[in-house]
């Protein structure tokens, strides 16, 4: 696993654990301690996406908008990875 | 939100798929007892079920009652964590075991998920209601203007006001 590829993990598995945070806050809106958790964790992964995207370019076809090339086809799709 | 989870399982699922088959001849297709699937879609990721039957919307239930479809989403989580216990089971392939297995965890969590929102709704359904009435029901059903709708049809409801005593 390369460099990028770690870093994109690492924010993927931030990711996840939010969404994973965001179903169980769904039924448990008044949990404090998580809301908590999930603030502080939401954080760490904006200023984890803005590095990676300084690093590596855009994740999404919308954070590319400011480049004055078309940069988000340049990347292999999920499935043509690993094989 | 579940759902749009589960759409990332689909295409999780189908780039095992397309992984799995890439650079695949038909006769080992043929072997694999894909030669039918191969003559309808090539190696390309079409959604159907084991039998061959394509995915349609009329899989999803929905009633529009909010303990119908919570029931019909938590049997929606079993029957996915079933078929995914079969296919582990059918599995050799560590690298497709682990896909499954982790996707058989999220099954379980929103299975958790949905039945605290049952709960929810139930425990809402189940809290005494009062209701300010207006005259035209006042002369109809009682003359002490508040109707508790949870007396209404049950035994406990002896034919008289209704309201909470």
């Amino acid at each position: 696993m390369d460099c990028k590829e770690e870093k994109l993990k690492e924010l993927m598995t931030l990711d996840f654990k939010l969404y994973d945070m965001q179903l169980y806050l769904n039924t448990h809106p008044y949990d404090a301690y998580m809301i908590e958790s999930y603030q502080e964790l939401a954080e760490e992964a904006e200023a984890a996406r803005k590095k990676y995207e300084e690093e590596y370019g855009p994740l999404k076809a919308i954070s590319g908008a400011k480049d004055c090339e078309w940069k988000w086809i340049n990347n292999p799709w999920p499935w043509e990875r690993g094989v | 939100m579940s759902g749009t989870e589960e759409l990332g399982h689909l295409e999780m699922v189908g780039t095992l798929v397309s992984q799995l088959t890439k650079g695949v001849s038909p006769d080992e297709l043929k072997k694999a007892g894909l030669g039918e699937y191969y003559t309808d879609h090539g190696i390309s990721v079409y959604p159907q079920n084991a039998a061959g039957v394509p995915f349609t919307a009329a899989y999803i239930g929905v009633k529009g009652d909010p303990v119908t479809d919570l029931y019909e989403d938590l049997a929606a989580e079993q029957k996915a964590r079933s078929t995914y216990e079969y296919l582990i089971d059918l599995s050799d392939d560590p690298d497709v075991t682990n896909v499954l297995k982790f996707l058989r965890q999220r099954e379980i969590v929103h299975f958790q998920r949905f039945g605290e929102a049952l709960r929810t709704v139930q425990e809402k359904l189940a809290q005494k209601k009062f209701y300010m009435n207006n005259t035209v029901n006042n002369m109809m059903n009682n003359s002490c203007g508040i109707i508790n709708l949870n007396n209404r049809n049950h035994d406990n409801n002896d034919g008289e006001c209704g309201c909470d005593r």
